[in-house]
């Protein structure tokens, strides 16, 4: 090999670590070349470069026209707002497509070129083909990821934004864990086809499936199991909140969301905000209760147009182990008074202010004390579905790319 | 140890049989020239080798290892020049060739490997800008990377002029003095006599002959058809059937106005000429037609229904 009279200590571990994954990995050659072919032909900067506009550049225009942005305690713009606010839907929405266009002709190309044939007539597998493959590309796209996500680290801090870098590292893993999860969906429809023209057709619709139509089909999944099947509330619920949580950017949206929320006391911000006003005890959920339970309420119009309140409860104990809470807060412009009734205690103010007409509002909370969320909706269970993906993946390849003539 | 077994070998494509159970055997050492027309089934069979298709029934060994089951270990000792191939562009010969050495675990020289394939001057310029017989050349390179026990090319001299063909032959010949065994598949036959020690010949599908060279040469000895063409056909056409059907191999196939066909060895050729002299026929002109290969493989064929 050319680079074998490399001698600083740096170069040598490289070397030896090379050495190490030759060895013990049959697909590593070819990862391997599909990664320096990146290198060569500068995609790998240009994604980098991309990446990294698309991060700071929302950070910077919030910073430029609005200062420091909505102040949480810890002052400046927290890296949870960041996260939730702008990140988040920034990976799920971009992300993919990058995947796809950095995986999509990842075995169409070799295929009609002909160039499959001299890589599978050494001692390559085709499993170890589709592997490696997968795993270079993966690298194409996550490189770049990690190069983008640190110079925004960077930026976040010699800008005196507060960094929370636990936070934002957990955020930058699962986002890879994405980022291996839709790169190996992407290659497995690659080897599956016959040219790239139907790679791409394919990938774009399963894209457009994923990330817009996915919550439309487990709604209407578990409107029809509830209204001509006959399904319990209940099942129908955890029938929706499982398929919604099938999905992989779901799954990745869900996991980044609990682990976010795990790092803040103040999971239910609104339910915090009720009780400090009227000084009560409401127990609140678990951040994983809670992102799961959030599901319903930021996705779509579904939970808070006009949902039945029994749906409501459902939701809140049988899906998020939540106990479902009615609050009525009367306001009394007699007496100046406002009454709040919980089912636990009932509490009158004195003297609260402008009260100008008597009316009475209930409002419903899920807070924490029904239970525990079932395994399989709680964290690890997601990740499991995000493998799931991926042995969906290799499962379509063994049966299209695997089994079938070349 | 035989380098390659194939038993009973099957290959049914939608609508077509590619492969009507093919049984061959090719020893250790040897090389070995699969011949037949274009569409007889000689690239689906090394697809098959290659575990590129997979058969309908039969089975196919490769160095003792099932071509299906064990084709990543069957990769490691196999050199390979496929059909239909292609370079990756954007990488150069240097390149290419480290990433096959690194495959394959071998610790060659790429420079070493491109001078025997002529191929040094553009050691490091992109394959993408290569020529197809670069192209195959350096393929050829890739074939040679860790000394493999096998090789197989696929039409290895398509794409090469006259003088890459005589330098492909001597690239053959130095890998059998090597002890590698070479299974080349071609639809020319003047490349296959001058280096291979066995034959097989493929038709529709079946194995219809394998013989050594010298076996094959006897079976179509003089294949060949001798055009006359006669002062007086409507006198002579008769005398010439006459006389043709008293020489032993010799027969009129074809009668064209004053041009009468002969089917011949091409060592009675003279014969004869010299018996229609004596017979009085005055020939005008001849002109002599060399069997091609497609009529060869019928010369073949019938050869081996009569005997």
């Amino acid at each position: 090999m050319s680079g074998s009279d490399e001698t600083s200590p740096a170069g040598k571990q490289l070397q030896q670590a090379d050495r190490a994954l030759h060895d013990r990995f049959n697909w590593y050659p070819v990862a391997k070349k599909d990664f320096k072919d990146a290198l060569r032909s500068k995609g790998l900067w240009v994604l980098a470069a991309i990446f990294t506009v698309l991060f700071v550049a929302p950070i910077a225009v919030r910073l430029y026209f609005e200062g420091i942005g909505p102040s949480p305690p810890d002052g400046g713009l927290s890296t949870r707002f960041v996260i939730e606010g702008i990140y988040l839907d920034l990976v799920t929405v971009v992300l993919p497509i990058v995947t796809i266009f950095v995986g999509v002709a990842a075995i169409t190309k070799e295929k009609t070129s002909g160039s499959l044939k001299l890589l599978l007539s050494l001692p390559f597998s085709r499993r170890s083909v589709i592997i490696g493959k997968v795993v270079g590309r993966g690298a194409v796209v996550a490189v770049p990821f990690l190069i983008a996500a640190s110079i925004t680290a960077l930026f976040m801090i010699l800008s005196d934004l507060s960094l929370n870098l636990e936070m934002y590292t957990m955020f930058v893993l699962f986002s890879l864990l994405f980022v291996v999860v839709m790169v190996a969906i992407a290659v497995s429809i690659s080897g599956a086809v016959s040219t790239t023209l139907r790679s791409i057709i394919v990938n774009a619709i399963f894209y457009v499936y994923v990330t817009f139509g996915w919550n439309s089909f487990a709604n209407g999944v578990g409107k029809f199991l509830y209204n001509d099947v006959g399904l319990s509330r209940s099942l129908r619920w955890n029938t929706v909140l499982f398929l919604k949580m099938a999905s992989p950017t779901q799954a990745y949206k869900t996991l980044v969301n609990s682990m976010l929320a795990s790092f803040s006391d103040d999971v239910q911000p609104r339910l915090q905000q009720f009780a400090e006003q009227w000084d009560l005890s409401l127990s609140q959920l678990g951040p994983q209760q809670y992102s799961r339970y959030n599901l319903f309420d930021t996705q779509g119009s579904l939970f808070s147009a006009g949902l039945p309140d029994e749906d409501k409860r459902v939701l809140c104990e049988s899906v998020s182990g939540g106990t479902y809470e009615n609050a009525t807060v009367a306001a009394n412009n007699q007496t100046n008074t406002v009454t709040v009734t919980t089912s636990e205690q009932t509490q009158t103010f004195q003297n609260v202010g402008n009260i100008t007409a008597n009316e009475t509002q209930a409002q419903a909370f899920c807070t924490a004390g029904g239970g525990d969320l079932p395994f399989y909706f709680s964290d690890p269970a997601v990740v499991l579905f995000m493998l799931g993906w991926i042995a969906l993946a290799a499962g379509l390849s063994y049966y299209t790319f695997d089994l079938v003539d070349l | 140890m035989t380098a390659i077994e194939l038993n009973g070998l099957r290959k049914e494509y939608a609508d077509v049989v590619a492969l009507d159970g093919v049984d061959l055997t090719v020893e250790e050492g040897e090389v070995f020239g699969f011949l037949g027309p274009n569409g007889a089934g000689k690239s689906t069979t090394i697809n098959i080798l290659l575990d590129f298709v997979r058969p309908t029934a039969g089975s196919a060994k490769v160095l003792g290892r099932d071509a299906q089951e064990e084709s990543a270990d069957i990769g490691e000792r196999i050199g390979v020049l496929p059909e239909g191939y292609d370079v990756y562009e954007r990488l150069s010969a240097r390149e290419h060739l480290e990433f096959v050495i690194e495959a394959k675990n071998a610790d060659n020289d790429p420079e070493e490997l491109l001078e025997r394939v002529g191929l040094e001057d553009a050691i490091d310029r992109r394959a993408g800008g290569y020529s197809k017989g670069m192209k195959q050349r350096l393929v050829l390179a890739m074939a040679l990377v860790g000394e493999p026990d096998l090789l197989i090319l696929d039409e290895p001299t398509t794409g090469l002029d006259p003088n890459g063909a005589r330098e492909m032959r001597e690239l053959i010949r130095e890998e059998s003095e090597r002890g590698a065994t070479i299974f080349f598949s071609s639809h020319i036959l003047s490349q296959v006599d001058a280096v291979c020690d066995t034959v097989g010949i493929l038709q529709d599908g079946r194995l219809i002959a394998k013989d050594s060279i010298e076996g094959l040469r006897d079976a179509v000895q003089g294949g060949m058809t001798l055009w006359v063409t006669l002062a007086d056909p409507a006198g002579d056409v008769s005398t010439v059937e006459d006389t043709v059907e008293g020489i032993d191999g010799a027969h009129v196939t074809e009668t064209d106005g004053s041009r009468v066909a002969i089917g011949c060895k091409s060592t009675q050729k003279m014969d004869i000429l010299n018996a229609l002299n004596d017979a009085g026929v005055d020939v005008e002109n001849f002109e002599t037609e060399d069997q091609s290969l497609e009529e060869l493989f019928t010369a073949y064929t019938e050869q081996e229904v009569k005997a």
